[in-house]
């Protein structure tokens, strides 16, 4: 899809918008923002599980992207280059509590999965306790690593080879995790699992 | 979920893509923007326009650059120029003249005559004179076709239209070819269209031409015309006697001397030298 052409809505694509603020007209930028705030939250919200912190890492996630809007190839969706920072944002958010929380003198270039326990402990509380026969709660249990290949492939809908370029992972791990985040979130809901 | 409470893929993936987002924070798009318009202003992306893909085009953008557009344009008209010169300058002296080269064959047969040229050792120049070491004989090249064997204490010179045999004994070999070749001596000079024959030149000037292979003209100094075949054997002739078979010139036969005694070898050039004959 031609993303410099306007939407079936009329709005303008994002490549103009882009091209317009590498122009100079920076203050349009905020069509990108009100475009895509609320899926960049939301998705940064379910990684992070802590709604002050999502908004932290949301703001960082766009302010990053404007700094590198250079990079963006206007010939491709702006979506999944844009998740990919955020999610990005939001791994660097939590590996940077956890170390603060946990073990300050860790190494905070720990690998993802390492982020798992403290995503546990700092989701939505309220949340967690209906993961039992909430399909939010048992994705918020999930590993990042899988929650964010469930989050892109399935909420954002972006397809197989835009969720691994925006994990910035191989097509086979992305399918990987996503088996196995189904595996886990069937075996959770099992009987009990209501949607 | 099926009937039996069970969940398939198909309403896993449909209830994953139902997923509530949390409404974002009403001031979080007038955060952003804040941060933003503080932010310094992104790189501009490289123009499409000017891709530079090739390395002519980058030559060009050299070109188009004030700055470089004066010692880029010299450099190139030098490089140009320089080619020119390596491309068109001769190999080596222009030739005025068939190139006559010295050859060393220090281990030349005494019978053979060379077939194989070993390696020139150096022009000779229109009036140099050539005598073979004595035990070390010359080798000489004229042209592309003619190769010249001095025996020891030979001495030819270099003439604007070939080789002048001037005392000893000299063997040719030349090769078949449209146009002749000539060869001087003192008693006139020998045209040739491809053949092998030898010149014995006495001190006095006497010349005996012996033809190893095809045929010859032996033309005196007088104008006198002889046509020497292999099968003729030697003829002879002096300056001022007509070439002769030496069958009918039994007179000058014994005017012939014997082989010239070794002398040093040594390269001349001596310019006050006439030509027997003009080119």
């Amino acid at each position: 899809m031609d993303t410099a052409r306007r939407d079936e809505d009329g709005a303008i694509g994002d490549a103009m918008v882009v091209a317009e603020v590498l122009a100079g007209h920076r203050e349009l930028f905020r069509a990108l923002v009100e475009r895509y705030q609320g899926r960049v939250y939301g998705m940064v919200a379910h990684l992070v599980g802590d709604r002050e912190l999502a908004r932290d890492v949301a703001q960082d996630a766009f302010l990053s992207a404007f700094r590198g809007l250079a990079s963006f190839d206007p010939s491709r969706p702006f979506a999944p280059w844009l998740f990919k920072i955020a999610q990005r944002s939001a791994f660097t958010a939590l590996r940077r509590v956890r170390g603060r929380r946990e073990t300050p003198d860790a190494d905070l270039v720990a690998d993802r999965a390492s982020v798992e326990g403290h995503a546990d402990a700092v989701v939505d509380r309220e949340a967690t306790r209906q993961a039992s026969g909430d399909l939010v709660g048992l994705v918020a249990a999930l590993d990042p690593k899988y929650r964010s290949a469930v989050l892109l492939r399935h909420r954002e809908g972006l397809s197989l080879a835009e969720t691994a370029e925006a994990l910035e992972i191989p097509l086979g791990t992305v399918k990987s995790r996503l088996h196995e985040a189904y595996r886990i979130l069937r075996a959770r809901l099992g009987g009990e699992g209501r949607p | 979920m099926t009937d039996d409470g069970t969940w398939t893929q198909e309403r896993l993936e449909e209830a994953l893509a139902g997923l509530p987002y949390p409404a974002p924070p009403p001031d979080l798009a007038d955060a952003i923007m804040a941060s933003v318009l503080a932010a310094p202003a992104p790189a501009p992306r490289p123009a499409a326009d000017a891709p530079h893909s090739s390395f002519f085009e980058r030559l060009a953008s050299l070109f188009r650059s004030p700055g470089l557009l004066l010692p880029v344009g010299a450099a190139a008209l030098l490089l140009v120029g320089l080619s020119s010169h390596l491309l068109t300058r001769p190999s080596g002296p222009v030739p005025t003249a068939p190139v006559v080269a010295r050859v060393d064959v220090p281990t030349l047969p005494a019978a053979d005559f060379p077939l194989v040229v070993a390696s020139v050792a150096g022009p000779l120049a229109v009036g140099d004179s050539l005598t073979a070491w004595p035990g070390a004989p010359d080798l000489v090249t004229v042209g592309s076709r003619t190769r010249a064997r001095l025996a020891s204490g030979a001495s030819v010179r270099v003439a604007t239209w070939g080789l002048v045999v001037q005392a000893g004994r000299v063997a040719f070999e030349v090769e078949a070819g449209d146009e002749p070749v000539e060869v001087g001596c003192p008693a006139g000079r020998v045209v040739v269209l491809g053949t092998r024959f030898t010149l014995d030149v006495a001190p006095s000037g006497a010349t005996t031409l012996t033809v190893d292979e095809g045929r010859v003209r032996f033309e005196g100094a007088e104008g006198t015309v002889l046509e020497v075949t292999s099968f003729d054997g030697p003829a002879v002739a002096a300056p001022g006697v007509p070439p002769r078979l030496r069958a009918s010139m039994s007179r000058l036969e014994a005017d012939v001397p014997p082989p010239s005694p070794a002398r040093p070898a040594r390269v001349a050039t001596d310019p006050t030298l006439e030509e027997p004959f003009g080119p």
